[in-house]
């Protein structure tokens, strides 16, 4: 057994023994009497292998993170989306105020052109201002004073 | 029928709590590493799924987060490279055993120390601790090979002590 157990030993510390010759190994160490010191360092080793993790969290909690973020980007998206529609809204409606100006503007236009035109039309009249005056003139009543 | 998750990065649980407690020696700061690192993976989602080597992405995880550890609380004055870290209430309450088995982690350098563990610990094989670190098997065999030099000479000197 103590040909065996420094044969694995040899080829343990050159690293070229494979896990079961370990096994081996570390099982002949615990059965012998000797070896004090290695006996405690694999004693370590095999509690250290003992240790293990407490509970995690659940995933889903951290799906539920994922599905917030989530929502806070369709939020955000519908909030960008009513921003937009109010700009838009915004915009057409200045634009219409704009082409009713422009109407008004257009329907002034064409009154004073109509209006410019039927003066233009009395101008033949005017002259009836002076018959009046004639008539003065040919009354033998009439006297300038 | 088990998901991806289940199957492939829940196994690794408790290897990486192990791991995480070896450099930080708190259970309760491994257990909050452990936690984060998983979150870390979930929210990966079909990324992990995509990756060849999930389980080394789960040790660089598992690293950087404890790295972020010592730095935010200071109590190393370097990492990877450093030996020396503060004692913790845990260190206390440890076992002779696993007591001496720190004490000998400490005085290797990180990659011995990962190989050293995941050899004797977790009782991989050079491929899988291979995949693990990301660094080739010769590279395993090499920085076991260094580790278990450094053992024999600690024990001799413990044995010379006693």
């Amino acid at each position: 057994m103590e040909d065996r157990l420094n044969y694995l030993l040899e080829r343990y510390w050159n690293a070229e023994s494979s896990l079961e010759e370990e096994k081996e190994l570390k099982e002949l160490i615990r059965q012998s009497e000797d070896w004090t010191e290695q006996k405690i360092l694999f004693e370590g080793l095999q509690e250290l292998k003992q240790f293990e993790a407490g509970p995690i969290q659940e995933m889903p909690n951290v799906a539920s993170k994922r599905i917030s973020f989530l929502w806070l980007k369709i939020a955000a998206l519908f909030l960008i989306f009513l921003v937009s529609i109010s700009v838009s809204y915004r915009y057409f409606e200045k634009r219409a105020e704009e082409k009713a100006y422009e109407q008004v503007l257009a329907a002034f236009e064409l009154i004073q052109e109509n209006f410019q035109k039927a003066k233009e039309n009395l101008e033949p009249f005017e002259d009836l201002r002076y018959l009046q005056s004639s008539f003065k003139l040919l009354d033998p009543t009439h006297t300038d004073d | 029928m088990k998901t991806f998750f289940e199957a492939k990065i829940w196994p690794f649980k408790n290897q990486l709590y192990r791991m995480v407690y070896l450099w930080v020696k708190d259970r309760d700061v491994a257990q909050d590493i452990l936690q984060t690192v998983f979150e870390r993976a979930w929210m990966q989602g079909s990324s992990l799924q995509k990756m060849d080597n999930p389980a080394g992405w789960l040790m660089k995880c598992a690293k950087n987060e404890s790295l972020q550890h010592f730095r935010s609380s200071k109590k190393l004055v370097e990492f990877p490279e450093a030996e020396i870290a503060a004692q913790t209430s845990d260190e206390k309450n440890l076992s002779e055993e696993v007591g001496i088995v720190f004490r000998f982690m400490e005085r290797l350098p990180e990659k011995q120390r990962e190989a050293f563990h995941l050899r004797e610990v977790e009782g991989l094989t050079y491929e899988e601790i291979a995949d693990y670190l990301e660094i080739s098997m010769e590279q395993v065999k090499v920085n076991l090979h260094r580790a278990r030099k450094t053992l024999k000479e600690y024990l001799m000197a413990r044995q010379d002590g006693r």
